[in-house]
């Protein structure tokens, strides 16, 4: 009987210990966007995390989504030719890549990228107590630190996620005409024709609340960093997993809700 | 166990700390610890590893809950006052970390103006004109304002981080083992510019530290710290003389 009841309490302090968890980063994340839209503000370091988040990401966000459009021109070219429906290569290559692929890459690449970044600039700065510094400078380093950073996320990663969007078209674009005999202005008039704002903007939609929940995850496990070296590898890790689990999780509800299939 | 008790002759203490407990998880490392500090003065805070010295700096500076007791910073009560008032009171204090805790990302003059740019208001070129002021103060070349504290020995980035302590004109002063890593003729200098500082300025200030003879140039009273609690206090020069024997088995160095 003790088994059991030993058995239960693990369970339960399981229980407690992810609640506890998930209540602390609702509190960080809910006194982070006080601190995003009650002045003052430090646009210096905005406009430095925009630059990282949106420009510094391009590249990798850019070449993601360059691939996937290719690989998703030749899949399903190679899928739909079984049942002579190869015509749908630009609709399905444009409404895969602006609903689905273009956000969830997008944040899960930024994910790894900046998540990883905010999480070791601030968990050394914590270490060091660069973070403690701040606070005695009369400067909250929440306002200072975090604030910044969960605008420039929120406001970047729409952006980012636009022109990956447009790359991704343009990567099935290259197969499709290039490898797959498809006819160029043919190509575009039917993603012009199929892609609606509404399946662009659900995705731009999905952008910004993943670079929210990037920024917040990557800032939380940073600003919780202890124990060193290790201690921030540990919060990098943490941070990087996270998010990518967040943004997957999220972008379930905001599918079933912009659809409006629940 | 003595108590520090100020001296009725002396100027009232800027800071009397009263009782102060700390207690961080299931662990309590602090059990009333009491001290207090007068304009002019610089105490020395004293104790082994773990006994909770820079947990009792952190919570004077509202970094980490009291659990109970007092803490009175020229006239405020920081542990029952409002936050604005508690932060206002504590906007007195200057504070030295150990590793200096300068920004990375940021120049040594930006470091150093910090506070006057981000909560003073300060424009950029009287912040640039303060700061240059401060790193010849702290015997730091001009040429050094504009590196990264990463270019910097850790010798200088203590001084860049004292210039950066100083900068408000802090009427109280936070040293956290600031000699601690240096060689000895960059440790003595940080040493003789702490003690002219609070010569020159008027300030009290509170040495947290593991290196004695730091103590004896700098400091002119001692708490020491035990079991959670100040186990002795007195003068510097009574050190030597006390029959305290965990202070004893810490000065002989087998603590």
């Amino acid at each position: 009987m003790t088994w059991v009841l030993d058995g239960l309490a693990r369970i339960g302090a399981g229980l407690l210990g992810l609640l506890a968890g998930l209540g602390a980063r609702a509190l960080f994340a809910t006194q982070a966007t006080w601190r995003v839209v009650v002045p003052p503000f430090f646009p210096r370091v905005f406009f430095a995390q925009v630059l990282e988040f949106f420009y510094f990401s391009l590249p990798v966000v850019g070449l993601t989504a360059l691939f996937t459009g290719m690989v998703l021109a030749l899949q399903s070219y190679t899928g739909f030719e079984r049942f002579s429906a190869e015509a749908a290569v630009p609709q399905v290559v444009a409404l895969s890549i602006a609903r689905e692929l273009g956000p969830v890459l997008a944040g899960l690449m930024v994910s790894g990228r900046m998540g990883a970044a905010m999480a070791a600039e601030l968990g050394a700065m914590r270490v060091t107590e660069q973070i403690d510094a701040l606070s005695t400078l009369r400067v909250d380093p929440m306002r200072y630190l975090v604030a910044p950073r969960v605008l420039a996320a929120t406001l970047s990663l729409p952006l980012l996620v636009l022109v990956a969007d447009i790359i991704g078209i343009l990567g099935g674009y290259l197969v499709a005409v290039g490898q797959l005999g498809f006819d160029g202005p043919l190509f575009i008039a039917n993603v012009m024709r199929f892609l609606t704002g509404g399946d662009l903007f659900s995705g731009l939609i999905k952008a910004a609340v993943f670079g929210y929940l990037i920024a917040v995850m990557g800032c939380y496990h940073g600003f919780t960093a202890s124990a060193g070296a290790e201690g921030v590898g540990r919060a990098t890790t943490s941070a990087v997993v996270s998010s990518a689990i967040a943004i997957l999780a999220s972008n379930f509800l905001l599918t079933a809700l912009l659809f409006g299939i629940v | 166990m003595s108590t520090a008790k100020p001296d009725p002759s002396g100027p009232s203490a800027l800071l009397t700390v009263s009782d102060l407990s700390v207690v961080l998880g299931e662990k309590e490392i602090l059990k009333g610890v009491s001290f207090d500090v007068r304009p002019g003065e610089t105490l020395a805070l004293l104790g082994g590893s773990g006994t909770g010295k820079s947990v009792t700096l952190k919570t004077i500076l509202g970094l980490l809950p009291a659990s109970a007791g007092s803490v009175d910073l020229g006239g405020v009560e920081l542990l029952t006052a409002r936050a604005r008032d508690a932060a206002a009171a504590r906007a007195r204090v200057g504070m030295l970390f150990q590793g200096g805790a300068l920004f990375d990302s940021l120049s040594i003059w930006e470091n150093i103006s910090f506070r006057l740019r981000h909560a003073e208001g300060s424009s950029r070129s009287d912040a640039r004109a303060r700061a240059d002021a401060l790193l010849e103060a702290v015997g730091l070349d001009l040429s050094m304002a504009d590196r990264r504290p990463a270019d910097l020995s850790g010798g200088q980035q203590k001084r860049a981080g004292l210039a950066r302590a100083l900068a408000a004109e802090p009427e109280i002063l936070f040293f956290d083992e600031p000699t601690t890593g240096l060689d000895p003729i960059s440790a003595g200098r940080i040493d003789n510019l702490m003690a002219e500082t609070i010569q020159r300025t008027g300030a009290a200030g509170v040495m947290i530290t593991h290196d004695i003879a730091s103590v004896r140039k700098v400091c002119q009273r001692v708490a020491f710290l035990w079991d959670g609690a100040i186990g002795w206090t007195g003068r510097v020069d009574d050190l030597d003389t006390s029959d305290f024997e965990p202070l004893k088995t810490f000065l002989a160095g087998r603590d």
